[in-house]
């Protein structure tokens, strides 16, 4: 059978690819300047896989009942998941600013770290709620799992940008799951629902949190010094 | 129904209060009306206006009541937090619930209990298992002398074997069929995998029945033939510590203190062993236990025990935390933390940034706990984990509110009083907060609805936190704010020296501050007038002694008190800590009081002989050791005691039992132990004292966890067996009995050694002793580690340094929180120049500071250390220069007119006489300078005051006067400078100067040594050094090299003003001529250099070439020139100024405005040029466009220098204040009043640090506030010189020049901290 996790790494290789080939192109202007974006891309790369080692946490198989069947998990198979995360992190977190440049982003105001860490932590809180809270059904799941989503983008980043990106990152997502879903034998339904309960929601999140660091990152580039913006 | 209640309730507490004391009712209906008949002011600036009103009105009022105010909310936020004290704390210990056998069997039956409410929640279901526990006291009584210590544990414990096989064998018949314990207990499979070398001790595939039997694998000949049964049972105690279960409790079932088996065991004297048999059960019939318990008694009549009603205690065991749940956990605080740090790292300008951190902290945290506690109140218990959601709730609530108000109330402008600034600060943010409130509650809202229940609940907890975080904003934060503003403006004040006499030393005076009209924009109208000092306050210093105390009792004490606090609470808590520390000091104190006692041979040989306790038991104990010592000795002396063989030994113990057959001994465990085993009431319930974590650790070596699970523990079942002597003799083990009788003879052979006399011997200390000293120190170790690093933490101030640099300062008068100015601990870098008369002209560069006197000299100094880098040879070199220079013939006749002028001028400086005869009917005042050349082409009018060269005219004369006497000696001194820098020290210079510097002395009557002009002006580029000179002579010179460059003289109209600006020169010439040079840099092959008379030829040679002359520029004489931007700026006494352009001299503008003559000018990069009049107006003017941007009129009488820096204008006159005013629109902000006496000259350091001159020192004032941040003295306090003026040198140095001397200051503490 194929596990959950296993879904959701295929679905970031395809992701982080995709991306990859469309940012590579507007990317090329960027790049002149390598050791900035460089860093700015590590930095995002740890920040996605502390991400995803967080959504492990929250999601260990045994909440998704999926360890009771077959045999454990092999360890060797888990690793290259969160270099995926990482790489889809910065691939968003990169693609964020640019986006921003070209069609506007969120105001200045929003810039802050302050915010970007509420951010993360209504990230956290969706993410933990949809793991932790007994709903009543997989529609009330979604349902609630979307709302928050939006009030986070609403609160939080409330660009087109930023909804785009968010979109996009939720529809790829929910695009593989479903693929693999049904080129897979042993699906069961239940798992179908699961995945389109909670996936598109936290997909959502996950994208504009991360594309909020990725801004806030960005702000070193052009600043030099962001201090200048807590004094400004 | 309770729920919507406090619902309501919670959203309007708060609002409904605000509002109601704040706004007037009646203002409020007439407003309704307003708003209801459609009056055209729209509803939302309506709204915004009232609200900001009334957070105006609510400012005043917190500024204006902070006391009460303060004590209200905290005791708002006491009561809402009252209801928290019935929520159980959380915590992770077992929880029991007693339930009476009966009842128990009643649930079990499925009939419900009539008091329900009593059962918690987690008794459901069954439990994982039902424990059983035999409990065996056993003893051996009475108690023989022939019996070893061993026999105290052997014989009882073998008792364990025959208690086991019983229950094993007991077979309850019932109707259908007999039933034995396999039937019910439970059957555990194999261990965990990395328990292995437990794997012989705990049963495995069979049922779980614990005991000490299982040291010995439950088979009794194993025990019988173990020589040593306490080493069996003490091999797995690995731990020192208590904290965890080990292998020996879990088969003894009971405490370790209970169980009567120690490893120091020969030392003990509790005799009664206590062991449990604990039988797991899996499935509870009460028959087949009472059964069980019926034939074990009938077996052991001893034990029939009298009890109450027996109980089942259920422990239920709550989940374990691991570190799975920690991660989410953990993140969430992770990020809570980065916020909270990045939030308050945002407050600024306050005078306590901690202080109001933590106000922001203690804010939202009390509104969480007013929120949970009003939720309780109102019925709704919470559900949620409180660690988990509380984070979330605190990025919710958010601080945001709190830096925006601070923010506000930071930036309204500084000289309003508190109360408006709060108000205002508060009014202005009014509309942003309750927008954000309102749409915080709005999607709060809509999460309430979304039906979920926990969901629901936190968005509850969320409602009432964010209204009860606003009222808390309100009333508590603002207050704080107010009351540290407060506080800041206080210290501000003390920061400035107070100009009350000595009966007011200490106290604070009210600032005076314009009091007059605040209108609501915010703009003051008045500026404020900073009062200064009198010098004679700042001289008041207290006795150091004094300054000691007050220096300890500020802050060293109050700090220490805090610290030994910690340290002792810290101390508390580990040694409080019930299951760690105390309990095994405790065992290791016990087992070392037998050493202190002395009695420690005694112990040793316990069982063997009586204690000495009474008087004739010592006297016949010490016969006894005395017999015994001669016996020992008298057969230990040929070898040693192993060396013996088993006859002697036979024949000791022979001796010792004659001994003990006399009957004088008393038995020691006679006297300690009962006769008889009881069974007290505590030992029901000795499970109790096991450790909690002694049933899970049992469980999960079967992988069985108890996490939110519990267990029901059976009364147990009591056993009191007493053993008799002859049955433990039958057990001994031959091993044992040998190493008895060596341990004997050892004790006593001991005791021969020691003193008979006193009776009692000195024993080395044992294993035990020295676990414990080594606890002890290790202990003491970690406890300074901690004293230390909570000094450094808590103390991070040296304080032998800090008293060491304290010394030899002035004191100044401190305020009531103990803040005085600070004083710069900077010391000034006097360069005792070689300057034999008054400096004339001092210029600067980036790192390179020089000066010229009087006399002539030109002096290089390093402007960072105040070294003397060169001298330059203006006198000495001349005679080359004139050969290389000759070729020009203006040059020469320049020369030769200059002769004839600098003659008078230098006899001039020597004899005043002639100066004031010379010069006097020209002028036409008394005081006047030799620069006023006899070759003038028109007249000037000269008035005290009017020029800045004026000043320095004065003071030339007033030091020609002066100095005159002195002069031999500094003139000796700079010959001999000079012969030490000059590479051939010339005879000449050296009689010139000597005998130049004799008072009346004719001077030299050769040409050759007056031709160098007195330097009026200075100016320096880079190596470049410019020099103007009274004759109308213009020098360059290299200050790499010492040499000179060039020279030019078509003029003989003397240079009163020059700059450097790049490659050009600017001249101005005091007939009203501008002369615009170049410099160039000539061919170097094309020069014959034939110059060898103590000059070094320039590496690479200038040259000077006058580009364009503009003549006249003005009809009066200059009294400023600028250049900055490509332009020159002259400005003069004829009313106006002039901007020409650098490159061709183009005159651009020419600026009219002031009514009088214009004194001085300034001009920076962006071209805003700032003049000065005598009429004492200040323009601003914009230089590109040559339009008047604005004026300040401010000063009553002339204006002596001005300077901009980007935000501001400083300004310095006659009328002796300097001021401050705000470049961008032209208000008045400080007036800083100049000490009687003391030069208007002022320096700006990176533009926001305002230097002025005091009595003897400096003052350093920060502009944006307009307050003295430092005062440097420049000399002891005692003696004051004056400064004439200050030369701002690089960023960080400031020169200041008092005569003869110039004082480097650098100020790197002060640049830091604007930095």
């Amino acid at each position: 059978m194929i596990t959950k996790s296993y879904y959701m790494r295929v679905e970031k290789i395809f992701q982080s690819g995709m991306q990859r080939a469309l940012s590579s192109v507007r990317f090329s202007r960027d790049m002149t300047r390598p050791p900035c974006v460089l860093i700015r891309a590590a930095v995002l790369f740890a920040v996605g896989v502390l991400l995803a080692l967080l959504l492990q946490a929250f999601w260990p198989p045994s909440v998704l009942g999926l360890h009771t069947t077959g045999p454990p998990r092999a360890g060797p198979n888990t690793w290259w998941l969160f270099p995926v995360c990482g790489v889809a992190a910065a691939v968003i977190g990169l693609l964020c600013p640019c986006i921003d440049s070209r069609i506007g982003g969120p105001s200045l105001a929003r810039q802050e770290w302050t915010m970007v860490l509420r951010c993360l932590a209504v990230f956290v809180g969706i993410i933990h709620a949809g793991a932790k809270i007994e709903f009543g059904s997989e529609e009330r799941l979604a349902l609630t799992l979307a709302l928050l989503s939006l009030g986070l983008w609403w609160a939080y980043d409330g660009s087109w940008g930023g909804l785009g990106v968010g979109l996009g990152n939720a529809g790829s997502a929910v695009l593989v799951a479903h693929l693999l879903l049904y080129n897979s034998t042993m699906t069961s339904p239940s798992d179908l629902l699961f995945a389109r309960s909670w996936l598109p929601s936290t997909f959502f999140a996950g994208g504009v949190t991360v594309g909020n660091i990725g801004r806030q990152l960005a702000l070193y580039d052009w600043q030099g010094a962001p201090v200048k913006m807590h004094t400004s | 129904m309770e729920t919507l209640g406090m619902f309501f309730f919670s959203l309007t507490w708060s609002t409904v209060s605000f509002i109601a004391h704040n706004l007037n009712i009646r203002l409020l209906v007439c407003n309704l009306r307003r708003c209801l008949l459609g009056v055209r002011m729209p509803f939302v600036a309506m709204l915004k206006d009232k609200i900001s009103r009334a957070f105006y009105s609510h400012g005043l009022m917190c500024a204006s009541y902070p006391v009460p105010i303060i004590s209200f909310t905290t005791l708002c936020v006491l009561v809402c937090c009252y209801p928290l004290l019935k929520l159980p704390l959380p915590g992770t210990g077992p929880l029991e619930f007693v339930s009476s056998e009966k009842a128990n069997s009643a649930l079990l039956d499925g009939i419900e209990l009539a008091d329900y409410t009593q059962i918690p929640s987690w008794y459901v279901g069954s439990p994982v298992a039902y424990v059983q526990q035999v409990i065996v006291k056993a003893m051996v009584s009475p108690w023989e002398q022939s019996l070893i210590p061993a026999d105290a544990f052997r014989a009882p414990l073998s008792k364990v074997f025959e208690v086991i096989d019983e229950i094993r064998n007991h077979q309850q018949r019932t109707s259908e069929r007999s039933v034995n314990i396999e039937d019910f207990c439970l059957k555990v499979s194999s261990l965990l995998p990395g328990l292995r070398k437990l794997q012989n001790f705990l049963p495995e595939h069979s049922c779980l029945i614990v005991s000490p039997a299982n040291f010995w694998q439950n088979d009794l000949s194993r025990f019988r033939s173990d020589p040593d049964i306490v080493h069996t049972m003490n091999q797995h105690q690995t731990r020192p510590f208590q904290f965890s279960t080990s292998l020996k409790d879990l088969l003894f079932g009971v405490p370790p203190k209970y169980g009567g088996v120690s490893q120091y065991y020969v030392r003990e004297r509790k005799r009664v062993l206590v062991f449990a048999i604990t039988i797991i059960l899996q499935a509870h019939d009460s028959q087949f236990v009472q059964s069980l318990r019926k034939k074990l008694q009938m077996l052991y009549p001893g034990s029939s025990v009298s009890r109450g009603e027996a109980s089942v205690v259920h422990v239920h065991f709550q989940e374990e935390v691991g570190i799975a749940e920690l991660v989410p956990l953990v993140t969430t605080y992770v990020i809570l933390f980065a916020y909270i740090y990045f939030s308050t790292r945002k407050i600024d300008m306050v005078k306590s940034k901690w202080g109001l951190a933590l106000a922001a902290v203690a804010t939202v945290v009390s509104s969480l706990l007013i929120s949970v506690g009003l939720c309780t109140l109102f019925g709704l218990t919470p559900t949620l984990n409180g660690g988990e959601i509380f984070p979330y709730l605190v990025l919710v609530i958010g601080l945001e509110n709190i830096l925006v108000l601070t923010k506000s109330v930071v930036s309204t402008p500084v000289d309003l009083d508190v109360k408006i600034r709060i108000a205002q600060g508060l009014s202005n943010e009014s509309w942003s907060i309750v927008k954000t409130m309102a749409s915080e509650l709005v999607i709060v809202l809509i999460g309430y609805f979304t039906m979920v229940p926990a969901i629901q609940e936190f968005c509850l907890f969320a409602v009432v936190g964010i209204v009860s975080d606003f009222f808390l904003q309100m009333f508590f934060f603002t207050t704080v704010l107010a009351v540290d503003i407060r506080r800041m403006e206080l210290s501000d004040l003390a920061r400035r020296p107070l100009r009350e006499t000595s009966e007011n030393l200490y106290g604070l005076r009210t600032r005076t501050r314009s009091k007059s009209v605040w209108n609501r924009d915010g703009f003051m109208t008045f500026p404020c007038n900073i009062p200064l000092a009198s010098s004679s306050l700042r001289t008041l210093r207290l006795p150091r002694r004094l300054r000691v105390v007050y220096f300890l009792a500020r802050t060293r004490l109050a700090q220490r008190i805090i610290m030994i606090g910690t340290v002792i609470w810290i101390g508390l808590l580990v040694y409080t800590d019930p299951t760690g520390l105390r309990a095994y000091i405790a065992e290791r104190v016990s087992q070392r009081g037998h050493i202190e006692d002395g009695d420690f041979s005694n112990m040793a040989l316990a069982g063997f002989y009586a204690e000495q306790t009474d008087v004739a038991d010592v006297v016949e104990t010490r016969d006894r050791w005395e017999g015994f010592g001669r016996d020992a000795a008298g057969s230990s002396r040929p070898d040693s005691p192993y060396m013996r063989g088993p006859d002697r030994r036979a024949e000791i113990t022979a001796a010792s039992g004659a001994k003990r057959s006399r009957g004088s001994l008393k038995v020691h465990a006679e006297r300690d132990l009962p006769k008889e085993i009881l069974w007290d009431k505590n030992d029901d319930a000795i499970w109790r004292r096991l450790s909690f974590r002694h049933w899970p650790t049992l469980f999960s070596y079967y992988n069985v966890s108890l996490a939110s699970k519990y267990i029901s523990i059976l009364p147990s079942i009591p056993l009191l067996v007493t053993l008799s002597a002859d049955f433990a003799r039958s057990l001994q083990h031959p091993n044992e009995v040998e190493q008895h009788k060596m341990s004997i003879l050892h004790e006593q052979s001991n005791i021969t050694e020691a003193e008979p006399a006193c009776g009692k011997t000195q024993h080395p200390p044992t294993h035990g002793h020295y676990r414990a000293a080594g606890l002890g120190f290790i202990l003491g170790a970690v406890l300074v580690g901690l004293t230390c690093a909570l000094y450094k933490l808590l103390c991070p101030k040296d304080y032998g340094q800090a008293g060491h640099l304290h010394r030899f300062r002035p004191e100044l008068p401190c305020d009531d929180y103990g803040f005085a100015p600070a004083i710069s601990e900077t010391l000034p870098i006097v360069l005792m120049s070689g300057h034999p008369l008054d400096i004339e002209c001092v210029a600067a560069n980036g790192s390179m500071l020089v000066t010229c006197c009087l006399s002539g000299s030109v002096m290089l100094w390093d402007a960072l250390t105040g070294e003397l880098l060169s001298v330059f040879p203006r006198q000495t070199c001349r005679a080359g220069e004139s050969t290389w220079l000759s070729e020009s013939d203006t040059t020469e006749r320049g020369q030769r007119e200059s002769v004839e002028s600098e003659s008078v001028q230098e006899f001039c400086h020597g004899e005043t006489e002639i100066l004031t005869d010379f010069d006097f009917a020209e002028s036409p005042l008394n005081v006047d300078s030799p620069h006023v050349s006899p070759h003038l082409p028109f007249n000037f009018t000269f008035s005290v005051g009017t020029t800045v060269g004026d000043l320095r005219h004065q003071n030339f004369a007033s030091a020609a006067a002066n100095n005159l006497s002195d002069a031999s000696f500094s003139s000796q001194r700079t010959s001999l400078t000079h012969r030490r820098r000059c590479r051939s020290p010339s005879g000449d210079s050296l009689n010139f100067l000597g005998t130049r510097a004799v008072p009346g002395s004719p001077s030299p009557s050769g040409t050759e040594a007056f031709e160098a002009g007195v330097a009026w002006c200075l100016a320096m580029k880079e190596n470049i050094i410019a020099l103007g000179c009274g004759n109308g002579q213009l020098e360059v010179w290299d200050a790499a090299v010492d040499g000179l460059h060039c020279k030019h003289q078509e003029s003989s109209a003397g240079i009163i003003h020059l700059v450097c600006h790049q490659k050009s020169i600017v001249a101005a010439r005091i007939d009203g001529m501008v002369d615009f040079f170049l410099l160039e840099n000539s061919n170097l092959q094309n020069q014959t250099w034939r110059g060898d008379m103590g000059s070094v030829r320039p590496s690479t040679d200038i040259s000077l070439r006058l580009m364009h002359s503009v003549c006249p520029a003005h009809r009066k004489p200059i009294t400023a020139l600028r250049v900055a931007a490509g332009r020159v700026v002259t400005a003069s006494e004829d009313h106006t100024l002039k901007i020409f352009k650098l490159e061709d001299s183009c005159c651009l503008f020419t600026l009219r405005g002031h009514q009088a003559g214009v004194t001085t000018a300034y001009m920076d990069q962006s071209m805003t040029l700032a003049s000065g009049g005598r009429d004492g107006i200040i323009f601003l003017w914009d230089a590109l466009t040559g339009s008047k941007v604005n004026h300040m009129r401010g000063h009553h009488s002339s204006i002596l220098s001005i300077t901009c820096t980007p935000n501001y204008v400083v300004s310095a006159g006659t009328d002796y204040k300097t001021c401050i005013w705000d470049r961008q629109t032209a208000l008045l902000l400080y007036s800083i009043p100049q000490e009687p006496g003391c030069s208007p000259s002022f320096g700006v350091v990176s533009d926001s640090l305002l230097v002025t001159c005091g009595l003897g020192c400096l003052n350093l004032w920060e502009m944006s506030y307009g307050r003295l941040v430092q005062t440097v003295y420049l000399s002891r306090a005692e003696e004051y010189e004056l400064v004439h003026q200050i030369l701002v040198v690089g960023n960080s140095t400031i020169a200041c020049h008092m005569g003869k001397n110039i004082n480097l200051v650098c100020l790197p503490s002060v640049l830091d901290k604007i930095d």
